[in-house]
């Protein structure tokens, strides 16, 4: 019968080699979606020209690399064992003694108790340098001497974005200047939101009754799309301008992935006309990088902060 | 073999229960209803775990099947969308893995360790009574929503941050919290205490603390976390419930409470929690990898070390989920704890390649769920250092590359752990045997659909999906409409949970054909594993040692079945000069 057929497959302590080959080759498949995920990670260089993220993609492909070796070492000695010591291969396995192996064991322990390490300190320090930089060191750091604040309202579903010197506007768009570090200030009108430019390495959470600050900075535009405006005298300018996704990265009911908002990056001389077209005095679109706020100091005000973010 | 006497008195009673004592005790719905019988109680946990994996997978394919077909949403309702992903993560995590768990711990720990029944048996009634009640407290909210008497169900993601969740208008939300409620206490008093007290209390007295098996030290480890997690789950939930029926206010800003209270509370939980999912399932594989590789496991008290290293590190890591929320300096210290629990799981992984290298594998289905063990915690610990960091948290915190990492842990991990003990040990559950052609074709569609998915997830996620183009999937959007060329990714993504979706097809006939029409046996791994002088307790009874190179050593020395051992031994004993005096070796004991 068909059934004790398959009882002698389980016993069956021989096996084949085509098992071996086939499960072997099913575990390689995973082995080469990592390689294929970390390799690009791996490659991709980070743009010095947009902060944090260039920073932080420098440590990234550090750790996308040492997890390609180590990790990818690991699944080869297992793909290997699969393939080598299957029982249709390998005849007959070679014991193992009390205390064999226990030098390589050590050295292994103290590979990866190095790497670790390794990574903390390092890890450390990019921290110190993206998300734990106040704007004034970041500003000492890239060469800058421009600073734009910026407050941003998130709320069930919109962002409202008031940028020093210009009206605040709710909705879809939010115009910044280039070669400038840009400081915002985020919370919320209701839920938990969260602020997020993947592209600029920025995540940070809209709490309502808490204001949570960072800054970024892109260097310079590629000039991948255009701006149009109207000026105060009527005229129509459209300037060379780069654009950047804000998202809503934390899960804030019905429309939360609708949430979507764009930032266009101009020129800062475009972005003292755009300021002047609207309404606002070009020479006070810019100020100095300070200190900034303590991170996770502030609290705002009990009406989910409404003027929040706006002036000094 | 030595242990060949073994299928005598300690396990006879293994197979037949549902047979003959049903002449002396209650019979029909009665016998399953009034039972306090320990293995009675875990096939009422697996058949709990097996309903709520069905329910819970088709879920899956549901808003992948969705995800697939459209950037924007054509055939669920935004809201729809969120109650079918939140309820698919509370199902995974509190429905399928910890029953499941359940199931084995029930069935096999008095086996093990050589007792009569649990501590308590009515206790023990009681949470497999418990989980009853929390599946149908978590899916009624789907019918009375269909039926137009209530809202949908809970929608805020499974670990549901208020205040959102608190302005939730829909009782969806209570029945969830209600479910969690019922599954806490019963899985707290009824399981956890429960198992742990019985390990510790019931066992032979001739079984010292590192005579217990390695996936009895696992069991151990998990029901300690779960007893120090779960109330704080219970707290969390139940504030959530005071503000959102009484109007109690611990968590909106407007009221004076603090939203980021919740998240303190809620992932000093969540973390140990993790661990609470993947223990079980590591033990498993380590016992299954051992005696499917007839080679002792290498190095039983350095696991057992890093097995605790990571226990103890695991309650102190939790904050590396709350980066983003305007953490200041405290980031540099959780950043620390999360990375160095790599050494713990290191360890693991070390001893698991020792333990192939150079033995025999029989790629049996067991053994090929139990290496998917070792390979997916490779990756998810790869995967996871990205958010161990707080500096590359920011960039991926909140994209599938997150859905990614967590899915390689719970499921490569915590779930084919569980699923090789159920191959493993089904024909001792049973008294039948399985198709296992068919066991197969559910582990490749499990292992390739799995693994497959969870890296598009992940590459969805990091913006290396093919046509991503650098773009980042966020997680919880029913839509992708900002960014629509990542439908091809999507699309590759519901191929593969197809594919493992037909797999689990597979299982359930399987499982049902089996339990029928299966060809009756006592011991179907007897041939293969004998005279490898590593009986196992549930198989074999007692006496009983873990399988480390010592004991197979002495064992073979006492007169094991075949001569080559012995002659191995000899050479054994000059084979390790650089060995440091027993510290660090395996088995020494």
């Amino acid at each position: 019968m068909a059934v004790d057929n398959d009882i002698d497959t389980v016993l069956d302590e021989r096996g084949d080699t085509l098992e071996a080959l086939f499960w072997g080759s099913v575990f390689l498949f995973t082995l080469a979606m990592f390689f294929w995920e970390f390799g690009l990670g791996a490659i991709e260089a980070g743009e010095g020209v947009l902060q944090p993220i260039g920073t932080i993609t420098e440590f990234a492909q550090t750790m996308w690399l040492s997890g390609l070796i180590g990790g990818g070492g690991v699944v080869i000695l297992i793909v290997y064992a699969v393939f080598r010591y299957s029982s249709g291969v390998h005849e007959r396995p070679a014991p193992l003694t009390p205390g064999q192996g226990s030098f390589k064991f050590a050295v292994f322990l103290l590979a990866v108790l190095a790497v670790v390490s390794t990574t903390i300190f390092v890890g450390a320090g990019t921290l110190a340098q993206t998300d734990e930089a106040s704007p004034a060191d970041a500003a000492e750091r890239l060469g800058v001497d421009r600073e734009v604040e910026m407050g941003v309202v998130a709320g069930q579903w919109f962002w409202r974005f008031d940028v020093d010197g210009v009206p605040p506007t709710q909705g879809e768009r939010v115009v910044l200047p280039a070669d400038t570090i840009i400081q915002f200030k985020t919370t919320s009108a209701d839920v938990i939101h969260s602020f997020a430019i993947k592209e600029l390495g920025i995540t940070k959470d809209a709490m309502p009754g808490q204001v949570n600050q960072a800054w970024f900075y892109v260097g310079e535009i590629e000039g991948e799309t255009q701006l149009s405006f109207t000026t105060q005298n009527g005229q129509t300018q459209t300037v060379a301008a780069d654009t950047y996704q804000v998202r809503c990265a934390e899960l804030c009911g019905k429309g939360h992935s609708k949430m979507i908002a764009t930032v266009y990056i101009i020129n800062p001389d475009d972005y003292e006309r755009w300021v002047e077209a609207q309404g606002g005095n070009p020479d006070n679109a810019f100020s100095t990088p300070d200190q900034g706020i303590q991170i996770g100091n502030a609290t705002a005000p009990a009406d989910g902060g409404h003027d929040e973010g706006g002036g000094q | 073999m030595s242990g060949e006497p073994a299928h005598g008195s300690d396990h006879e009673g293994a197979e037949v229960h549902d047979h003959e004592e049903g002449h002396h005790g209650p019979s029909g719905w009665r016998y399953w209803l009034y039972t306090t019988d320990h293995k009675v109680i875990g096939i009422i946990y697996l058949w709990h775990a097996l309903v709520a994996f069905a329910l819970g997978g088709l879920l899956a394919l549901v808003f992948r099947t969705e995800l697939a077909i459209n950037p924007d949403n054509v055939m669920l309702s935004l809201s729809g969308y969120n109650a079918a992903v939140s309820i698919h993560g509370l199902t995974m995590i509190f429905l399928v893995i910890l029953p499941l768990q359940g199931a084995f711990f029930n069935y096999m720990i008095p086996l093990f360790i050589g007792a009569d029944e649990m501590a308590w048996p009515r206790m023990n009634a009681l949470g497999a009574w418990g989980i009853s009640a929390a599946l149908v407290l978590m899916y009624i909210p789907f019918i009375t929503n269909l039926l137009g008497l209530t809202g949908l169900p809970d929608n805020a993601g499974w670990f549901a941050y208020p205040p959102l969740r608190s302005m939730l208008n829909t009782s969806g939300t209570d029945f969830a919290i209600m479910s969690i409620w019922v599954l806490g206490v019963a899985s707290l008093t009824g399981g956890g205490i429960n198992f742990f007290v019985t390990i510790i209390n019931e066992r032979k007295p001739e079984l010292g603390w590192f005579d217990l098996p390695i996936w009895i030290w696992t069991v151990m480890f998990t029901n300690l976390l779960a007893i120090y997690s779960i109330p704080w789950l219970l707290d969390a939930w139940s504030m959530v419930w005071l503000e959102r029926n009484l109007g109690m206010a611990f968590f909106n800003a407007r009221m004076g409470g603090d939203p980021l209270l919740y998240q303190w509370i809620w992932w000093t939980f969540g973390h140990p929690e993790v661990y609470v999912l993947v223990l079980p399932g590591m033990g498993i594989a380590a016992e299954v990898i051992s005696r499917f590789s007839e080679r002792p496991l290498y190095g039983y008290k350095p696991l057992l070390a890093g097995l605790t290293f990571v226990s103890v590190a695991s309650i102190g890591v939790w904050a590396h989920h709350m980066y983003a929320t305007g953490l200041a300096a405290s980031r540099y210290a959780f950043m620390v704890f999360s990375m160095v629990i790599a050494l713990g799981f290191g360890i693991y992984i070390y001893s698991m390649i020792a333990t192939m290298w150079k033995g025999r594998l029989h790629l049996t289905t067991p053994m090929l769920f139990s290496i998917s063990v070792v390979i997916g915690l490779v990756y998810s610990g790869m995967d996871g250092f990205f958010f161990g960091q707080p500096a590359t948290d920011l960039e991926f915190h909140s994209t599938y590359f997150v859905v990614g990492h967590f899915h390689f842990t719970i499921v490569t991990v915590g779930l084919f752990g569980l699923l090789a003990g159920l191959y493993y040990w089904f024909p001792l559950m049973t008294g039948r045997m399985y198709n296992t052609k068919l066991a197969k074709f559910h582990a490749f569609c499990t292992i390739f659909g799995m693994f497959g998915l969870f890296f598009m997830m992940a590459m969805l996620g990091d913006g290396t999906a093919p046509g991503a183009d650098g773009t980042m999937m966020m997680r919880r959007y029913a839509t992708y409409v900002y960014a629509p060329n990542l439908q091809l990714g999507h699309i590759l993504a519901t191929g593969f949970a197809f594919l493992a979706g037909i797999g689990q097809a597979a299982f359930f006939a399987n499982l049902l054909w089996s339990l029928r029409s299966g060809p009756e046996i006592e011991n179907p791994w007897e041939d293969l594993l004998s005279g490898q002088n590593m009986p196992s307790p549930e198989w074999n009874g007692f006496p009983y040692r873990p399988p480390t190179p010592t004991s197979v050593r002495d064992a073979a020395a006492d007169g094991g079945p075949s001569g080559d051992d012995g002659d191995d031994a000899v050479a054994a004993d000059g084979g390790a000069p650089d060995a440091p005096a027993g510290d660090t070796n395996g088995g020494d004991d």
